[in-house]
Parts: structure tokens; sequence; C-alpha cells
């Protein structure tokens, strides 16, 4: 994973365009632009990916002739003058972008990402006029793959970052960048569908991809259809994660958009039930503490590892199957939701359960679980759609509370302080993953955050792994060695639940370039919390077990 | 291209056996993966890498089958689907083409009894076309196999056609 | 008497491929013999002093590379010969692979011994499977006569050479998609810098020379680099070997000292092409493989070096001179080159990618009575252009070099159709 090593002992002194900047050895011309407030377009780059120099758009003339250069590309040095504009390089560049748009679909009003397309944008900043098409092969039709990811091949700029983010990125693998020429494409070896390869739906590819090649399924017209039904209680929990993705698509200041005003609009808009989903996950920290303790008591199958996603198994079992034994429940609240709500809840049976959050995974999770409890596992995208179909004002709604989650009476059992602490712990960390990386001392990312917790007056190690490139490092490191902790924690994506695969494409990977949390800055919601709800999470916890619920996931 | 009767069998051509033998024969070396591909295709008799051939150099030279893949369809030379026992390769660059190389190409059409592009009912003969191979004071040139016929007039096609259809090298001698 | 030079191809078809002492007749291994006991410097100095260029097609001074090469610390270094030879119209790496392997497998060593490098590659395109299971032989002798392998000749030096296939891809014929083909993987270019010479091999320093390069560089040693200059053209000295194909009465490889003949000589000279078959007139050649410039009879009287073909606007490329009479279209011939390009693109830039397959459509187009407008020959000179300065590798930056040298040569060809030009309440012509 490239992150930016500027030589930072060693300045060069350059000029861009005539105006003189001063940078870091072994920064790139297209960083040294920006610095001064020149920005070169670009299409196949990718702060948090390596540099391909693929699209071409980015290039740029040095020292006013020779071979023209690629600015993500290429490093400064002493004492170039770059022109970045001349007539020739904007000739070129829409030369390059109207070849990008020559066989490319026009649907945009009904594409996913219309308004929210690279290629649109690059087509309209760079003055594209004449695309006439120059006889493309059919490319295949679009397709929902296991109802989770929405591949439209015909879109595909070829610009090959989903490959990357899956090979380099994730050390995933599930994707090939296959044929030559005009054939090129990218997908699963031999057309297999995602599923029946390394494939385990983290959504990065449909993070990093520019257009409406990949995207996270819709299943908003579904949504809508059931907010209509009078036979039925649609109910929803949403995790605070998905604010900062409904306030760039509604241009909302951002930090506006409170939980409590998106529980106003989601009951306007049909669900007559908003919970809180820190209680499910208070709970579901609970559960995953028993296992915890149990493996603890045991001194078997340590680490408890913990992916965000069942689906993430799949990983384990490609690359480290000898680690499969080790893996326990990822302890989706959403499920949990879905699953108490239905059990302990007087009309449950009428309950529609529906689950917002920035992940792609956990909608596969629910798909996967047919018939399974949770009805609607929802990304960011959809609650976007429900909003912008609505004309909702977010900005202008008041607050309301939470629905309250009745139980019947609590069974008096005491609590066990050992499970909560435990949970305490889990919750601590998997909240952490959730609100993304955070810079540690020395201006470095942390990919693997530790965690010193006490449980039964016992100290023991744990850890918190972000991206799924991180953690096959991980376990590659410790390939034949015990793994020192007794709670892993693996979230799918390198910059956390927030930049998840459900979460607005625009919105994930700029906090890595910046090295801050550009998504809520600063914002308190997404400061970790200590187990919230313990009394009533305890409650749910005791009630649900007592009913037979099972929560083994 | 026409699909014979046992791609659809999901028979692995050449054995597993063989597979592994030459993938052994090269140290199974992730370097050497080209070359125990070409090997393998080889050895299926039918000129393709079968997917299960491909699986197992896979699996047993550690390169994810992802990128197995990607060489099977980067490189030309390579087919994943069974083609003939030879197959007939007719340069379509310009030199040889500018040599009429479509007249030869009618000519071998004839001969085999099918259309560029296909491959026959008995899956010995596959006639396609490639780009330049090298040989373009000959034009227009044919390469079946590792090798090249130039200066192809109808009857050098005709007695080349019989001889790789009797499997007979030496007859080709000198063609 | 033929002006051709017989130096690299000397014994050709006397001498046996795979026998070291009639190589040694020849005065094989001699410059080897020197390369083992003199300062690697000095050799460089002889080959700087040679003006030899590299002879794959982009010509840069071999001398420079290897000084390069020899400047950086990093070890181990290796020795990499591009015989993927796959531009249409050449055919001379064949020739020596095939007909003359130890004065290849001499060359690498000679510069094996220059860098003490770990080891040497051939990365021979998969069409020449044939020959590289031939080239084995000359590399058996070559080991048994002790000129490969450990010690050589007592030196205490170790080298040996290792055949790697290619599979049936053009674009391995650029050097970085070459490395990456060699290490086992798809064979698309890599950004450049880091350059070669310091990441190339396994990421380790790397030299890359064309086959014949290498195959000079023994003549360059035995004749001294100043003669080797005297030989040829002032800025580029020594031999090249020359592929005349296509619509000439005697089509094959030539080897003629540099500067010493015009195109024009080298199409109709009973010596070498001998003239157009069949009574047929010359229309047009194309020089350097697809990738080159091509060029109307205004240009004949060019002579053939480096220097002289660059002022005429054209260029030697790989060597290769291919001939076309006027029963050829020169919209049909473009349309057959734009279509190997298509075809050979490896496809991971926008230029290349995209542009290829719109020159060959706008070619198509061209022929079609006002099936495009100027506007549109504007677009495609625009698309010319962004191929030329913007492709990611020397693939796409020269696919539109053949189009853009026949507008020149042939500006009626990309006018006739033009709806502009078309004559009114009817199609054109």
């Amino acid at each position: 994973m490239r992150e930016a090593t500027p030589n930072t002992e060693k300045t060069v002194n350059l000029t861009i365009d005539g105006i003189p900047a001063s940078v870091p050895a072994g920064t790139s011309i297209l960083e040294a632009a920006r610095g001064v407030g020149v920005v070169i377009p670009t299409l196949c780059d990718r702060e948090d990916l390596p540099k391909r120099a693929v699209c071409r758009l980015c290039v740029v003339e040095c020292d006013g002739g020779g071979r023209l250069k690629a600015a993500c590309a290429t490093e400064v040095w002493e004492g170039v003058a770059v022109a970045t504009a001349t007539p020739e390089l904007r000739r070129v560049r829409k030369s390059i972008v109207e070849m990008l748009l020559a066989d490319h679909p026009r649907d945009c009003f009904v594409c996913p990402r219309n308004l929210n397309c690279e290629l649109q944008r690059l087509a309209f900043e760079l003055g594209a006029r004449e695309f006439p098409s120059y006889g493309k092969e059919l490319p295949p039709a679009p397709a929902v793959e296991a109802g989770t990811i929405a591949r439209d091949p015909a879109k595909c700029v070829k610009c090959a970052r989903c490959v990357a983010v899956c090979r380099e990125g994730q050390k995933t693998g599930a994707l090939s960048a296959s044929f030559r020429s005009a054939s090129f494409q990218v997908g699963p070896p031999y057309g297999d569908a995602l599923q029946d390869g390394a494939c385990v739906f983290c959504g990065r590819c449909a993070s990093v991809c520019p257009v409406g090649a990949i995207t996270a399924s819709d299943r908003t017209d579904a949504l809508e259809a059931a907010l209509d039904r009078t036979d039925a209680v649609p109910s929803a929990v949403f995790a605070d994660e998905v604010l900062s993705g409904v306030e760039a698509s509604r241009a909302l200041p951002p930090g506006s958009l409170t939980p409590l005003k998106l529980s106003t609009f989601l009951k306007l808009r049909g669900f007559r039930k908003v919970y809180p989903r820190a209680l499910f996950s208070a709970a579901a920290a609970i559960f995953k503490a028993e296992t915890l303790v149990k493996r603890l008591k045991d001194g078997s199958a340590l680490p408890f590892i913990s992916f965000c996603s069942e689906s993430s198994r799949r990983f384990l079992e490609i690359h480290f199957p000898d680690l499969l034994f080790l893996v326990g429940p990822s302890g989706d609240p959403g499920r949990l939701f879905s699953l108490s709500a239905k059990k302990l809840l007087p009309d449950g049976e009428k309950i529609l359960a529906a689950s917002f959050s920035p992940s792609l995974s956990k909608k596969r999770d629910a798909l996967k679980d047919e018939g399974g409890p949770l009805d609607f596992a929802l990304s960011v995208g959809e609650l976007t759609n429900l909003v912008a179909r609505s004309g909702a004002d977010l900005g202008k709604l008041a607050e309301s509370p939470y629905d309250p989650f009745p139980l019947s009476a609590p069974s008096g059992a005491e609590k066990d302080p050992i499970l909560l602490e435990a949970a305490g712990a889990i919750r601590l960390l998997d909240a952490r993953g959730e609100s993304g990386r955070i810079l540690e001392e020395g201006g470095k990312l942390g990919e693997r955050v530790p965690l010193e917790a006490a449980i039964g007056g016992r100290k023991t190690n744990m850890l918190l792994v972000f991206g799924l490139g991180a953690a096959h490092d991980l376990f590659t490191e410790f390939r034949g060695k015990p793994l020192p902790w007794s709670y892993l924690r693996v979230v799918n994506c390198p910059g956390g639940c927030v930049e998840g695969g459900g979460q607005d494409p625009t919105l994930v990977g700029k906090r890595l370039a910046r090295g801050r949390n550009v998504l809520k800055t600063p914002d308190p919601r997404l400061a970790i919390p200590p187990l919230p709800h313990e009394a009533a999470a305890w409650d749910l916890f005791r009630a649900f077990k007592e009913r037979g619920g099972v929560f083994s996931s | 291209m026409t699909k014979t009767p046992d791609a659809e069998a999901g028979f692995c051509r050449p054995s597993e056996e063989r597979v592994l033998e030459i993938l052994d024969s090269y140290g199974n070396d992730p370097q050497q993966l080209i070359a125990a591909l070409l090997d393998i295709q080889e050895a299926s008799g039918r000129n393709y890498v079968d997917r299960r051939a491909a699986e197992l150099a896979s699996a047993r030279l550690k390169v994810p089958l992802t990128q197995v893949y990607e060489i099977l369809t980067f490189y030309s030379m390579f087919a994943t689907e069974p083609r003939g026992r030879c197959v007939i390769e007719l340069c379509e660059s310009a030199p040889c083409h500018f040599q009429e190389a479509e007249r030869v190409l009618s000519w071998f059409e004839n001969a085999l009894d099918v259309k560029c592009g296909e491959t026959d009912a008995d899956g010995v003969f596959t006639l396609s076309r490639t780009s330049c191979v090298g040989a373009c004071d000959g034009g227009p040139a044919a390469r079946v196999g590792d090798e090249v016929f130039v200066n192809l007039t109808r009857d050098k096609v005709a007695r080349l056609v019989k001889s790789l259809r009797e499997d007979d090298p030496a007859s080709r001698e000198g063609l | 008497m033929s002006r051709e030079k017989r130096l690299i191809t000397r014994g050709l078809g006397e001498a046996r491929p795979e026998s070291v002492s009639d190589y040694e007749k020849l005065g094989g291994f001699a410059a080897l013999k020197k390369a083992l006991e003199l300062p690697p410097e000095e050799i460089i100095a002889e080959i700087k002093k040679a003006k030899l260029l590299g002879r794959g097609g982009a010509a840069y001074p071999a001398g420079n590379k290897w000084e390069h090469l020899l400047r950086i610390p990093e070890r181990p270094k290796y020795v990499v010969c591009n015989a993927d030879e796959g531009e249409p119209g050449t055919f001379k790496d064949k020739l020596i692979l095939d007909k003359l392997p130890l004065r290849l497998v001499e060359g690498m060593a000679v510069a094996g011994a220059v860098f003490r490098a770990a080891g040497g590659y051939i990365y021979v395109r998969g069409e020449y499977r044939a020959i590289q299971k031939r080239f084995q032989k000359a590399l058996g002798s070559a080991r048994e006569a002790n000129y490969l392998g450990r010690n050589i000749l007592g030196s205490g030096f170790d080298f040996d050479i290792e055949i790697v296939s290619g599979a049936g891809a053009y674009v391995c014929g650029e050097n970085s998609a070459l490395l990456n083909s060699t290490e086992g993987r798809v064979g698309r270019p890599r950004i450049k810098p880091p350059h070669l010479a310091e990441v190339g091999l396994f990421q380790k320093p790397t030299l890359v020379n064309n086959v014949e390069t290498f195959a000079s560089v023994p003549l360059v040693l035995e004749m001294g680099g100043r003669a080797y200059l005297e030989l040829g053209h002032p800025e580029s000295g020594g031999t090249k070997l020359v592929c005349l194909s296509g619509h000439v009465k005697r089509p094959g490889v030539y080897e003629i000292p540099l500067g010493s003949l015009t195109l024009r000589e080298l199409i109709f000279d009973s010596d070498f092409g001998d003239g157009v078959p069949g009574g047929g007139a010359f229309k047009f050649g194309h020089l350097g493989g697809q990738s080159g410039p091509i060029f109307s009879q205004e240009k004949l009287d060019a002579v053939y070096s480096y220097a002289d073909l660059r002022k005429a606007g054209l260029s030697v490329g790989s060597g290769a001179v291919v001939v076309m009479d006027s029963s050829v279209s020169v919209l049909a011939y473009l349309k057959k080159v734009a279509a190997f390009f298509v075809h050979e693109s490896c496809g991971k830039c926008v230029p290349c990618r995209e542009g290829n397959r719109a020159v060959l459509k706008r070619l198509s187009d061209l022929e079609i009575p006002s099936a495009l407008s100027r506007s549109d020959l504007e677009d495609l000179a625009n698309i010319a252009a962004a191929m030329s300065r913007a492709s990611f590798c020397g693939l796409g930056q020269s696919a539109a070099t053949h189009l853009k040298t026949a507008w020149k040569a042939f500006p009626a060809e990309f006018e006739r159709n033009l709806r502009e030009n078309a004559a009114f309440g009817a199609g054109a012509r």
C-alpha cells in the first residue's frame, strides 16, 4: 500500500506553470502542483492505491520539450520547469477523455453514479465534445452478483483500480485484468461469478471505481414498497457512520446531520420504529464476550478471530485455511436487532427489519442467510436514495428520540461482571474499527490497534486490524507462530467501517492522504463510547437467550 | 470456435499426472509459469490449456488462478478451449497480407474444409490467423506448432495438409 | 561487386551454427578473451567510439547504456537479450539466432564479463520455438568449450545463458514488458523511472539489448571502435542488417555499412531488392516495421543511415524495409497496420487501447464516400497526436507513426472521400 514517503531531509525547488514550488524530495509532480493550487486532471490515480499511470490524463511537459511525463508517477527534480496546460496538453487531455466516452453508455440519468461520477466530471472539466462510437464489441450485460455487487462492464473505463485494490490493497485477489487491447477486461477469471472465487464482497472495488461499472446493489425500490405496506411494522437501526455519506450527497454541512434528525426522517418516511443501534452493538458484544470468556477458560482456540462480516471467512478459507478454526461470530448488531425484535417484541412476526450501515459485506451476509431475519441490509446509497426521493430538507428537521425497545420484565438474573468486562473491551475495539483509523504519533495511520484489557482480573491483549491487506500481512508474519492475542478483530476496509464498501465512494480514501478524519472533523459522535446501555443490553442478552434465541453471528 | 465433443466432457488433457510432471520439470518455479503452460498446452494434444490444468499449475506454483488466467488470455499463443491437433496459423500482417495471403487462406480453407477461425469436426485442424512470424521474405507464411512454412503454393498447401493429417513429419522436410 | 559487407553475417551458410571450432576459425571468441582481460571501462570506451546504436529500433547508444549500468553499484546484475522480434517485416534476429548463434553468445558473454553479471537470459519470442530448441545446441557447445559456465577460460568468472520463451505478444518487445514476461507474468510495460538499469530483472540492475546489438559487439572489439565507426557513418558506426520484403524480387537480409546506400539502391539494385516484380511500379515503402514511417518515391534518395533518415523525416527502426507496389491501396495497407496494433496493444493505457481502434475505424470510414467530415479528420489527427505524446510505452507512442507519415506522403487518400469534397449530389469519385 502506497503511503506518501517524501524525504523530508531534502527540498526540491521547481516551477509549475511559472509558479515557484518548494517540496520535499520524492514528491510527485502531481502533488507538488496541488500544493500551489494547480490541479492536474487524473482518473486512474488514487492516493490509497499504488500508482499505475495508465489513464495518461496527467501528462505534463517538462523543461519545454521531450517526452511528456505522467505527473502522478514522476518525482520532481531540482529546477525543472513544468508546464501543465499548454495548448497541446489541453488537446491531448480532451482527446483522451473523448476516447473514453466514445463507446461509454449514455444512460447517466439512471446510473447509480449520476452526478457522482469521475468520468462525468472530467468530461465537463475538459470540454469534451465529440465522441462518436468506434464500434466496440457488445460487452456483457449488467448483472447483480450475489445480490450485493452490481457490475456493468459496459461502463468500465479499464482503469483497473479494482484489480489493484483487490490484489495489492486487500490482498484478496478475486479479480483478473485479462486479455489485451480493446478486449482488456476486469473480473473474476473464466467469467466465474464473484461468489465462486476469492471474493469476500468487501466492496473495496465499488469504493474505488470511478464510474458506475461496480456499485453496491440497490434495493431502494423494494424498500419503498415495504414501507408502503400497511400490514407490516417496518423498523430500522442505522450506524452513525452513514450520516456523513448522507451529508455529502445532500450537500449538508458536515456534522449537521445528527442521528436523531435522521431518526425523524426515517419515521417520516414510513418506518414505524427506529431503534438505537448502540443497544444491539452492546448486546452483540456480550454475546461475543461469551465466546471469548469460554475460550479463555479452555485456553483453546485463541485468538477469537472476529471479522466484521461472515463473508470474510472466505478470506481465511483461501489464504490461511489453517486459521479457520479460530473464527468466531462477527456480531453484526443489525442482525441481532432483527433476530431479537422478531423474537421478543409483541408484534414480532409483523416486523420488517432494516439495518443501514456503510458495509457491503453485511448485505451479502443477510442474503446468504436465506429466509433470514434481516429483511433489508442497506448501505448509504439506498439511504441517500430514500432521502433524495422524498425531497426532505434534513437540515430543517427536528430531532426525535429513538423508540424504546420494550422487553418483558428482566429475568432478575445477576449481571456477570466478567462477561461485561470482556464485552466492554470488545465493544471498544469494534467501535474503533467502525469509526476508522486515526493518526498515531509520528503521523502514521495505525493499521494495527492494540488494546490491553483486564478480564476477570487477568490482563489480556486484543488487536484491531484495519483492512484485509493488513490482516494478510499479519497472518503471514505470524505463520507457524502463535498469535499473541485473545481477541483479534479484523475489519475488511482499510479506512474502517466508516469507509466501507457501502459508503459513498467519494468519501472513501481521502482521510488516508491527509491523515485526518475528513468525514467528520471533529465529530464527537464518533468518539469511542463505553459499553452504552449496559443494563438494557444485559437484559436483552438474557431475554433473548431465555427465549431460546441463538446469536451465533 | 466450434466446440468439439470432449470439450464438454470436463476431461483434463493431459492427465493430471502429466501436468504435475511438467510442473516438476520446471522445479515448480513460478517464474517458469509461461514455459510450463506452453509445455502443458503441447502435451494436451489439442493445443489448449484446460482449466483443471491451470488450477493445478496455480496450486503447485502458488500463483493465484486470477494471474494464471491473465497469462492464458494475454498471450496469443495460448487457448483455453480445445483446438485441433494441428493449429495452422496464417500470418495476417501487412507484408504477408499484400503478398496474397488471402488467396493462400482460401487454399487452406478448401483443403481443410473449415473456415478461418474454426476447428474441423474431427478435431484435427484449426485454421486461424496470427501476427507476423518473422518469415516476411517468404510470405505468405503459415505456422504450425514449432514449424513455419513459406513460399506457399497451392500444391505445397495440399502436401502440407496431407502430411499433417497423416502425422508424418518426414514428408514435410524441405516443404 | 555487391556492396553488402558481410561481417556479422560472415560464415553464413558455411560455418555450422552450433560449431565452436567453425566459429573460432572466423575469429570467434577473440573478443571474449579480450573482455575477460581488459578493464570494463576500456571495453565500453571502444563501444562508445564505435557509436554502436541499439539495433532493436530505439537506436539508443549502446556505449552510454553500458556505461550507465557499469556505474551502478548494486549487485547482482543481469544481461538480457531482446529476441522478441515481433516487428512485421523484420527477420534479422531470426537469422542470427538460427544461423549465427555463437555470435550472440559471445556478445552476451562479453557484456557478462564487463559487468561481471550473475547471468544472461535470451527472451525469444514463442513463435521461434523451433529455433529456441536448436539454440540450446550452440549453448551446449559453448559450455563444452568453456566459453560459458563456471570459471570461463580460467578467469574465475562464472556466466551462463538461459533461454526464456515468449508466448505471442508483440508488446513484449518493449524492454520492461519483456522483463515482466521473463519473470513469469503478463508482459505489460513498467512505469519508468526507475529505469531498467536500476530496477530491472528481478528488480536488479539489468542490461537489455537487441540480438543484433549483442552480435555486433564482438565485431567492434575485433576491429576496434574507431575502425567500426569509419566503416559506417560518422554518427553511427558499423553495419546494419536490413530486411527487405514485400514487393521486391529479392527479399531477404542484407548487411550493409550504414550510410553507404540510398533507399533507391536498396530497393532497386540487382545486388539487393532488384526492383518490383511482375513489372509493377513502386508506390510506397514502410521502414522499421509497423511502428515506423511510410515513405513515397519522393524520399527514395534518402541515404540509409540513422542520421540521414532522421533528417528525411524517416527512421531506421528495426531495419525492416517493406515495399509495396501500385496494386496496394494506401488506406488498405494502413488498415492492416492499425489492425496489427489493435491486436497487439497490451490494453492498459487509454491512448493506445482506445486510440488504435479509433484509428482503425476511421481508416475504414475514409474508404467510404462522405462518411467523414473534415472535423472528423481533425479529431483523428488529435487522436494520433494523443497516442504519440501520451501513451504509456513505445508501442502506443509509435502506433500512429504509419498514419501520420502516410498522411503527409499521400494527403489525397485522406481527402478524396471527405464530405466537403464530395461532388454535389453524388458520392465522390
